[in-house]
């Protein structure tokens, strides 16, 4: 039997979860303090994902700097350096309204590429 | 074309040097290895003006450092530079301590220093209540004044700059050839300075230049310091020291031109020239040092600790190394400028210029000489009212850059477009202060980094801490 | 000189300031934000990474994003925003500032200190060595990687693991660094259990405990750091040195009220917060003048900050129309044992429910909080894991306060 310890991202609380394993099943999970925490560590011990959040090129009369960006939900934990891959190719122009879609399926993650910041 | 004189090395000696000889008709050339003036032992140092109670009679030193002190308020009046005047208390804590303050007394009267004077306890509790109670009384000597030392040798480099001296940054000496009566090529890297007089100015390593010209009459050797920066929150107004021992003054509080205060220095010798590590060993004697003085010292007011090692020639009775080489006639040795080096730097400068005129140099004095350099703006230290006059003339005086000093851009600008102006962060920071307060460049360097990349029209990446390998960053994080 | 009026001037236009600025503007009309940067935003501008918002918005976001939501409002609002404007002194209730413009002096019926809080840097930790290129603060590597779009270098480690150490080290090392380890002198983590996860763990990158820098190397650029085990009185251990080599050395060890503009106002400081010591109203000792944020302690989520803000400028609006009476009630508030303090540090104003926020100083497993009044406990808490990194809050009932003296405890 394995013993992992995770975090939970769903709420503030971050409870610690402790997951007990066997043959690749997960047999036990405890430390959690609501029923998401159960499916947080089913999913993170299966498929785990990450928001990645990165920043992109901009330019803004004919100068060059950093729009923050983020994928628009969390994508797979493997695919996070071919998400950062495709992040530095991308240079956007302004105007950009925080939230837009400055690129999609980023890193073949099949997720949107969204501004966190509005640059008028 | 030849030059007169060469001085090699850029620190309070050569540039009080610089100055000194743009006094007169010759053709001089200052060769610093560094990236800027001031940048080794000088910006390592206290910048105490010493009134010269403390050297022995009759050594170099003792004629000098009284002759160099009474020099610096009209230098700071002509050159534009801050002088503050603080006195200095020698404490003593025992019966032994009390004979040397009377040491003191009598060596002030024989060096010709006035206002010094011995307190009991209750006039030095008086002057400063916060000194520790066990103090039995102190020498007092009421003229001691303050500089930042790298302030005054710009100030130095840049009245000479204005008088026709050359300045040659990033020239490191590396060979010296004689090739005749009062005929030398000093050689750096990439070009050659043919001269009748050399004059040695090179700090820690005088003795390596010397040798180059094959001189080997004498040795220097680093005495290593730990020096600790302050906030502006200790109470005292007046520099403090303990009784010296025979190798140093020992450990003092000092409060500096811009308000902050030091503690320094620590005092061992070294073998390693380059090393300017501070330890932990050292940091913590200085704290002691600042609590044996100020009882309720508080440690957590340190904002930045560092090191530094003065130039002491060895078997010379711990005096100054001043003269003209017996064997290479023509090379001048300005070399064990240890402390009072600072007090010391404008009468030893003029003491190299007679030393050079009794070697044959003809000192004419400049007919269009100016002997004033105009002082940069320095913001915080004007009125409100005059504040909203300059920003109104131009804008730039109104974005403030470092918020800790409170520098605005205007004076960064200036400080990189003057004669001599700063070309990297650590130059901006010993001209204008931006990046010395308590958040130690945390919220300016970015800004400075910008406006230095612009007024220098370099890219921001390619902007320096201080020497070309002292590279900030390794390129863009986005590139296309 | 420009000269103006208004009913609250608020200093800082972080999350902190934006927020008090609205909830002001609520019950008066003239509200001001001075803030000395370009833009609206404070610290979020560049902490590019998610986790903000949970809380308050329960929804997870970005700084920028979080900060967005509230430059909207304030930019949709009448507040009158000077940017790009730096305060100089506070004196007689005058906010005297300075911009492109010239010297301002905001006259104010009331005033909410927002000033945020800075690093600790080397200096104050006083690392032993030389002072190469190479060295800085977690934050100002945040900002030149995530605003000025600089390299801080390729080879880096890292001193402390408090979350902007650990949120870095995740980073750089999705921008292509090499983030080699992050020391902690202390035998636990400073930052959240989350980010020790997300930002270490998924990346391989070792988090060395009890283990400290002890010497920086290299003259022009850094060119190694020496590390050592240090014993349990945070000495390092003889004999443990290690040479690390690396371009980079990253500080997270810890963050500092910046009150040097509150002292000019002569607000009392507290030694342990470094923040102005407040009453549950949020004023400090001088009238009319509030604190929220991180100017008055280091909060944990920005989420706290906006609510405590919210709080310091319904007050300070209260004070300007002149709604605030005299207070009779002086309760201190004192923190005992492992809480290394609590704040409000007295309770004046017992009309409504009393808020007492506070932090351990090191990890409790398993601790139980108790509240008293004069050694009679009012409030007990249920048993729980306590540490450092977050900020703890008990909410008490007015009718359960009474004259004397209340102390906060964990055992």
């Amino acid at each position: 039997m394995k013993t992992l310890t995770m975090a939970c991202t769903t709420c503030p609380a971050s409870c610690k979860l402790i997951v007990k394993t066997e043959n690749g099943e997960i047999v036990e999970i405890s430390g959690n303090t609501c029923p998401r925490g159960i499916a947080f560590a089913q999913k993170e011990y299966t498929d785990p994902e990450r928001l990645v959040t990165s920043t992109v090129l901009i330019e803004k009369d004919g100068k060059e700097f950093l729009l923050p960006v983020r994928t628009k939900t969390p994508v797979s934990k493997k695919l996070v350096f071919d998400v950062m891959e495709d992040i530095r190719k991308i240079k956007v122009k302004a105007p950009v309204r925080v939230g837009e879609v400055v690129y999609e399926n980023i890193g073949n993650s099949s997720c949107e590429l969204i501004a966190c910041k509005t640059v008028v | 074309m030849k030059y007169d004189v060469v001085i090699i090395g850029g620190g309070i000696t050569g540039t009080a040097i610089a100055h000194e000889l743009a006094k007169y008709d010759l053709k001089t050339v200052l060769l610093e290895k560094g990236p800027d003036v001031a940048t080794a032992t000088t910006k390592q140092n206290g910048g105490v003006i010493h009134p010269g109670y403390d050297p022995h009679p009759g050594t170099l030193k003792a004629l000098l450092n009284p002759k160099g002190a009474r020099m610096y308020p009209k230098l700071a009046e002509d050159l534009g530079f801050h002088i503050r005047p603080t006195g200095t208390l020698v404490v003593a804590y025992s019966d032994e301590d009390l004979k040397t303050v009377d040491r003191l007394l009598e060596n002030a009267k024989i060096n010709g220093v006035e206002g010094v004077v011995k307190l009991n306890s209750q006039e030095l509790h008086e002057l400063e209540p916060h000194i520790n109670p066990e103090a039995k009384g102190a020498l007092y000597a009421k003229t001691t004044t303050m500089v930042d030392p790298f302030e005054v040798a710009v100030a130095f480099m840049e009245n000479a700059v204005e008088n026709g001296v050359e300045l040659q940054l990033n020239e490191q000496v590396r060979g010296i050839e004689k090739n005749g009566e009062q005929d030398f090529t000093v050689r750096t890297e990439n070009n050659e300075y043919p001269t009748r007089f050399i004059v040695d100015a090179a700090g820690i390593h005088a003795d390596d230049v010397a040798k180059m010209a094959g001189i080997e009459e004498y040795q220097i050797k680093g005495r290593h310091g730990n020096l600790a920066v302050l906030d502006k929150n200790v109470p005292i107004k007046t520099v403090m020291f303990p009784c010296p021992s025979p190798d140093t003054k020992g450990i003092a509080l000092i409060p500096t031109v811009s308000g902050n205060f030091l503690i320094g220095s620590t005092a061992t010798m070294r073998d390693d020239k380059q090393d300017v590590t501070n330890d932990k060993v050292g940091v913590e004697e200085l704290i002691e040092g600042a609590k044996l003085l100020i009882p309720e010292f508080d440690p957590s007011s340190i904002i930045r600790t560092f090191a530094g090692q003065r130039p002491v020639a060895l078997d010379n009775d711990n005096d100054f190394y001043i003269k003209e080489s017996p064997t290479q006639k023509g090379f001048i040795h300005a070399a064990g400028i240890q402390s009072p080096g600072i007090a010391s730097a404008p009468a030893i400068a003029e003491y190299v210029a007679s030393l050079l005129e009794e070697a044959g140099l003809e000192l004419k004095k400049k007919e269009n000489y100016n002997p004033y350099r105009k002082a940069p703006t320095d913001f915080s230290e004007l009125s409100h009212e005059e504040q909203d006059r300059l920003i109104k003339e131009d804008s730039r005086w109104g974005k403030i850059v470092c918020r800790c000093e409170t520098v605005p851009e205007m004076e960064i600008i200036e400080a990189i477009n003057r004669p001599n102006g700063a070309r990297t962060v650590d130059g901006v920071k010993r001209r204008t202060r931006a990046g010395m307060g308590r958040c130690q460049s945390g919220f300016c360097q970015s800004r400075v980094v910008d406006i230095l990349s612009r007024e220098l029209g370099i890219p921001a990446d390619e902007v320096r801490l201080e020497e070309d390998q002292s590279k900030i960053f390794s390129g863009k994080v986005k590139e296309l | 000189m420009t000269e103006k009026d208004f009913d609250v001037v608020v200093i800082g236009g972080g999350p902190a300031g934006m927020a008090a600025a609205l909830e002001a503007l609520k019950s008066v009309k003239k509200v001001a934000i001075v803030e000395r940067n370009d833009e609206l935003g404070g610290i979020l501008n560049q902490c590019i990474h998610s986790g903000f918002g949970l809380q308050y918005f329960n929804e997870e976001l970005t700084g920028p994003e979080y900060a967005q939501r509230f430059i909207d409002r304030v930019g949709d609002s009448e507040i009158e925003v000077f940017l790009n404007t730096m305060v100089l002194e506070i004196k007689d209730k005058t906010v005297i500032a300075m911009n492109e413009e010239g010297i301002l002096k905001l006259k104010a019926k009331a005033i909410v200190l927002a000033m945020g809080c800075r690093e600790r840097t080397r200096g104050q930790i006083r690392i032993p060595g030389t002072r190469p290129a190479g060295v800085l603060t977690a934050g100002l590597a945040q900002r030149y990687t995530n605003l000025e779009n600089l390299k801080p270098g390729n080879r880096v480690v890292i001193l402390g693991s408090g979350d902007i150490g650990l949120i870095m080290a995740r980073r750089l090392k999705l921008e292509g660094l090499n983030v080699l380890s992050v020391y902690e002198i202390m035998p636990y983590a400073n930052g959240l259990f989350r980010n020790i996860k997300n930002c270490l763990d998924d990346f391989d990158i070792p988090l060395h405990l009890s283990t400290t820098v002890t010497k920086v190397i290299g003259s022009k650029r850094l060119q190694a750091v020496e590390v050592s085990a240090v014993d349990d009185n945070l000495e390092p251990i003889p004999g443990t040195e290690e040479i690390i080599p690396c371009d980079t050395l990253l500080l997270s060890v810890g963050l500092i009220p910046e009150n040097e503009v509150s002292k000019t106002a002569g607000v009392d400081l507290s030694k342990i917060t470094g923040g102005p010591v407040v009453s549950n109203d949020l004023q400090t000792s001088e009238e009319g003048i509030f604190a929220c944020g991180n100017v008055l302690h280091v909060h944990d989520l920005v989420d706290h900050v906006t609510r405590e803000a919210e709080e310091a400028g319904r007050n300070a609006a209260r004070y300007a129309l002149g709604e605030t009476s005299e207070s009779t009630t002086q309760i201190p508030v004192e923190a005992s044992g492992p809480v290394r303090y609590v704040l409000p540090s007295t309770i004046t104003n017992t009309d409504e429910k009393v808020e007492l926020k506070f932090r351990v100083g090191s990890p409790i497993e398993k601790g139980k909080v108790t509240v008293y009044l004069n050694d009679e406990p009012v409030y007990e808490g249920r048993e729980k894991e306590f540490v450092p990194s977050i900020m703890e809050t008990v909410t008490l009932s007015p009718e359960k306060l009474s004259d004397g003296k209340l102390r906060v405890e964990v055992k």
